[in-house]
């Protein structure tokens, strides 16, 4: 609870700030801009990757109130997205507007590269109360916002029912705790292990698995101004403890498994009785073979209730020529009417609260409002720092090695805490 | 019969074997010709590469994050890169890779020499079959392979199951993930390899085989003793290139190695580490260190191959 | 070119008579069989592509895999089309795979027959350069490369794509092992009758050279049209994207459409497939001849 008054204190600081603008310091001011002119005219690009999201009736209903602005989008793989654009920086030609995630956003901002949004707070044309709080908080560097969010994902507790039905067990509910799970896992495992059928997918997915249960244990990934890893806290290590067991008992597949046939693959085939999985698997699992016996709940609590909330927005080029224009795009699809094109879609929960309702209609079928439901409710922004992939790459080496007991927990998490400390401490002198 | 000649007694050559070795050479009124001929190559490889060479080199000893910045520092980089053990580890897996490619040298000799038997029926539509790996788009191929190395689902381990072998984890357990990277890099070059080595064959006069099938040699030997050493231009050419498409392994460990992977910081190769450092830790010149060092190993791989050949041609 | 032709006759006629003559077909009984088992092999991957291709996304992911799918999902490849702008994008496949086969193989034959047979200052040391620099892998280059095809206002258009890919390590080498195994004795013999060193190589050297050539066309066609990285970063407009940049897009972040991506590799895939079929008998024929002797 500390955390989330914490994060309260933030928002209201932010805002603060954001209000008496002009604070630009150091790292992270481009010029201000000014998206008041409709009929301003300019061709823009704009940078996506494949997100199933309906952009082009974005771009039209853009259109619909800035008339002579083109927006042409580039779509790229999203492996590949982020190298793309770094390229294009070396050259200083990024593209005008462009998608962005937590992760690789501080980078970006601190480095001057994108367009404050604060003006256009000031100007009434943007108000980050419309978006949850771990939104505003993952897209604002130095107390301002730089981006324009677009969706958000929860996570939640999918199951299969016919799977429970043939192991003779009880359905989840959204009142289940860690134990429940593992309880329920382990018995369906042990019923349905002649069909190489597991109780829970389980995996090392971070967004979507142990990010969650470390929250949920009290435990922290890095800790408040980002400078040290939490690894070994006591909630992280108990989070990755319960992962540990559920695989070493065969409640849930070994690791190895998970690393060729990834969890969501287990549960869409009808190999996993039960799933942690995000809002944005709901295409993906509708189209599968398992699509008419699942249903979602809300994750298990642990100590306290907790899902991680991260989300993807985008961002204006403050070096291009356009910047206004692509500000402009941004706040578009930002707004309620921008929302509610992309909500349609059903591939996410879109940011502006209010709009999710087109997330939820898409399907119907799901119980898909403890998405946002419990994003509002007790959501945990996605860990970030300056330069977060770099640490990215270290936890997803040894994350799977300590949930697959190839090295303890303590000194899996001492070891990683180390790693990661140190290039904490490099991002500070950049 | 020139040649002949010229097969036994043109070794690969070195750079400097060109100039040296048993040939004669044409006294030299070439002039301002040779310049002009390279010309448009060195320029076009001044601009394109040598200048990013001198970059890369210089970056290496820099800390270069993705905007700009580059702050001098000296010997960092080259000595973080020793002492974070994953070079060794890396350039291992990328040696094992080639030396698997390398592997599939003999297999192909083997086909080839198959295919070119005389009277062999449909011996096109096995060359088809054979180049068909080679046309395929590489992101494709790691994704079909990746389903059938599957532990769960995947062909290959289904039909092990018929001979009662365990189940298999192909792309997660260490070093048998190299194994299953370097089949795909096998069977992804033989066609043409066989291609090659299926021209090299033809020109081999039938009347050896013919005398020596008279002298009682079994098929077996007549590969070992006719067909291998005439074959050996094709061979050194084929080694030469399939070191250099070996140590260049990137695609296959990026599509086939996933991030939930636990072996996956053993199994990296030199190209897939750079790729690691600049661009997702955005250490630009620890990257820089890597590519040159990767451009010494290769370079240094190349002579090697050239100095046995040409010891070779000389025994 | 008389003298190979005449082989060429004769090893025909021999070949047919061998088959009159009740030529050894049961010792090649065990020859079919290991290359049809390897042919399987080899090709095992397709044939599971085109199931693939025609399944839907469910049975793709099946476990136990799905062999043969209920009903034939023809209409996946026609959601290629509506995915990916497949016509332009082949047309600039097109172009780039062929502007990159020219310029390579006039490059490289040039340099080639250069370092092979011209005395220069200093040849030697600069074709060692050139190779080692040329060894190093793409993605070293990608950001240099960038920032060169940019100031030379050549992003996002198809000599920006090429450019950069007609210098190859592999084709200098290749060449100048094809011109150092030439005998001299016909270098000489045009000298005498008076050619200048252009003459010697366009008229003499170059149209013996063509075995080699076939070897590197096939190879640049094939890494030219598969090439990703590189088309992926300097372009942007997706009419002006080569096939495979189009076809990796299909991947989303969490979602991929296994079929529709099997049915539009399998069609990129086509066109040089087939360019092989035809050519298949005159490239070997070629290597053969003069032999693609290293």
């Amino acid at each position: 609870m500390k955390r989330r008054t914490l994060l309260a204190g933030l928002t209201i600081g932010g805002l603060a700030m954001a209000g008496c603008s002009n604070s630009s310091s150091g790292g992270g001011g481009g010029e201000a801009v000014d998206v008041s002119d409709t009929e301003m005219e300019a061709t823009i690009e704009f940078a996506a990757w494949e997100s199933d999201f309906d952009w082009d009736s974005v771009i039209k209903g853009f259109n619909g109130k800035y008339p002579n602005i083109t927006v042409q989008i580039t779509k790229s793989p999203f492996k590949e997205f982020f190298t793309r654009l770094q390229t294009q920086a070396s050259g200083d030609n990024l593209p005008d507007a462009f998608m962005m995630n937590g992760p690789n956003f501080q980078l970006y901002a601190s480095h001057d590269i994108l367009v404050p949004f604060d003006s256009a707070v000031e100007a009434g044309e943007l108000d980050f109360s419309n978006y949850p709080e771990a939104m505003e908080e993952l897209y604002t560097y130095d107390g301002i916002p730089y981006a324009v969010p677009t969706s958000y994902d929860s996570i939640g507790l999918w199951y299969n029912k016919d799977l429970f039905e043939k192991a003779g067990q009880e359905l989840p509910t959204d009142e289940w705790t860690w134990d429940d799970l593992h309880e329920t896992s382990k018995a369906i495992s042990e019923a349905l292990k002649d069909d190489g059928i597991y109780g829970f997918a389980g995996g090392a997915y971070n967004q979507e698995l142990f990010y969650n249960l470390i929250f949920q244990a009290g435990g922290e990934v890095l800790n408040e101004d980002a400078t040290k890893a939490q690894y070994s806290s006591e909630g992280s290590r108990e989070a990755l403890q319960f992962l540990r067991d559920m695989v070493e008992d065969g409640s849930s597949p070994s690791i190895q498994t998970t690393a060729d046939t990834s969890p969501d693959e287990l549960f869409k085939s009808g190999k996993a009785a039960m799933v942690y999985g995000g809002s944005f698997r709901v295409q993906g699992y509708v189209d599968s073979a398992v699509g008419e016996s699942i249903q979602v709940v809300r994750l298990p609590k642990g100590k306290q209730r907790g899902v991680v909330l991260h989300g993807g927005a985008i961002v204006a080029n403050a070096s291009s020529e356009n910047a206004a224009a692509a500000a402009a795009f941004a706040i578009y699809h930002g707004s309620e009417e921008g929302q509610q094109i992309i909500g349609e879609s059903g591939a996410s929960i879109p940011a502006f609260q209010g709009t999710e309702q087109a997330y939820i209609d898409a399907h119907p079928e799901y119980d898909l409002t403890i998405f946002p439901e419990s994003a509002e409710e007790y959501g945990f922004p996605y860990p970030v720092s300056a330069n977060t992939q770099a640490w990215l790459a270290v936890e997803s080496d040894m994350i799977p090695k300590i949930l697959a007991g190839d090295l303890s927990v303590e000194d899996g998490t001492a070891q990683l805490d180390e790693k990661i400390d140190a290039l904490l401490a490099e991002e500070a002198d950049q | 019969m020139t040649q002949a000649e010229t097969v036994a007694s043109a070794p690969g050559g070195t750079a400097d074997g060109a100039a040296r070795g048993g040939r004669r050479r044409v006294p030299n009124p070439d002039g301002i010709w040779p310049w002009l001929f390279v010309l448009p190559t060195l320029l076009g490889l001044a601009v394109f590469y040598f200048w990013p060479v001198i970059q890369t080199a210089y970056y290496s000893f820099t800390k270069w994050g993705v905007f700009g910045g580059a702050e001098f520092v000296g010997l960092d980089n080259w000595i973080g890169l020793a002492e974070s053990g994953q070079v060794p580890r890396a350039l291992l897996n990328t040696l094992l890779y080639t030396g698997m490619l390398l592997l599939g040298i003999p297999i192909s000799i083997y086909i080839a020499s198959l295919l070119n038997r005389p009277g062999l029926r449909f011996s096109a539509f096995y060359r088809v079959l054979y180049f068909a790996p080679f046309v395929s788009m590489p992101a494709a191929i790691a994704l079909v392979w990746g389903m059938i190395f599957n532990s769960q689902y995947g062909i290959l381990n289904q039909f092990l199951g018929i001979f009662s072998v365990p189940r298999i984890y192909w792309t997660s357990t260490e070093w048998v993930a190299l194994i299953a990277i370097g089949i795909v890099g096998i069977w992804s070059s033989l066609g043409f390899n066989i291609i090659i080595l299926g021209a090299g064959l033809r020109s081999i006069p039938s009347e050896m085989y013919e005398a020596a099938r008279i002298d009682g040699a079994s098929n077996w030997r007549q590969l070992i003793s006719i067909t291998v050493p005439l074959l050996s231009p094709s061979i050194f050419f084929l080694t030469v290139l399939s070191v250099i498409r070996g140590m260049e392994l990137f695609d296959l460990i990026f599509i086939m190695i996933g991030d939930s992977n636990p072996i996956k910081g053993d199994t990296q190769s030199m190209v897939s580490l750079f790729y690691r450092e600049a661009f997702i830790s955005n250490n630009k010149g620890t990257g820089a260190a890597i590519a040159i060092l990767l451009m010494l190993i290769i370079g240094a791989l190349t002579v090697v191959q050239f100095w046995v050949q040409r010891r070779r041609a000389r025994s | 070119m008389s003298t190979t032709t005449d082989v060429a006759t004769m090893r025909r006629s021999r070949r047919r008579r061998k088959r009159r003559a009740g030529a050894p077909s049961t010792s090649n009984v065990g020859a079919h069989i290991i290359l049809s088992i390897g042919g399987f092999i080899m090709v095992f991957p397709f044939l599971w592509q085109v199931v693939m291709s025609l399944s839907s996304t469910a049975e793709v992911t099946s476990v136990p895999p799905t062999f043969w799918p209920e009903e034939l999902h023809f209409e996946n490849y026609v959601e290629v089309f509506r995915q990916v702008p497949f016509l332009d994008q082949l047309w600039v496949s097109i172009r780039v795979t062929v502007a990159t086969v020219v310029g390579q193989v006039v490059l490289c034959s040039l340099a080639g027959y250069a370092f092979a047979r011209m005395r220069f200052a200093a040849s030697a040391t600069i074709f060692a350069v050139m190779l080692s620099i040329l060894m190093i892998p793409n993605q070293a280059y990608l950001i240099p490369q960038y920032q060169i095809v940019q100031k030379l206002g050549w992003l996002d258009t198809v000599p920006g794509i090429v450019v950069p890919m007609i210098f190859s390590a592999f084709g200098t080498f290749l060449m100048r092992q094809f011109f150092v195994n030439l005998p001299t004795e016909l270098e000489e013999a045009a000298r005498l009758d008076g050619a200048n060193s252009f003459q010697i190589f366009w008229r003499v050297m170059l149209p013996l050279a063509r075995p080699s050539i076939s070897a590197l066309a096939i190879v640049t066609t094939l890494a030219a049209w598969n090439n990703l990285l590189w088309p992926l970063v300097v372009t942007s407009r997706e009419e002006h994207r080569t096939l495979s940049v189009g076809i990796a897009s299909l991947n989303g972040q969490y979602v991929i459409d296994y079929p529709v991506m099997m049915a539009a590799s399998l069609m990129a895939m086509a066109p040089i497939l087939i360019l092989f079929i035809i050519m298949q008998r005159r490239v070997i024929e070629g290597l053969a001849h003069t032999g693609l002797k290293g």
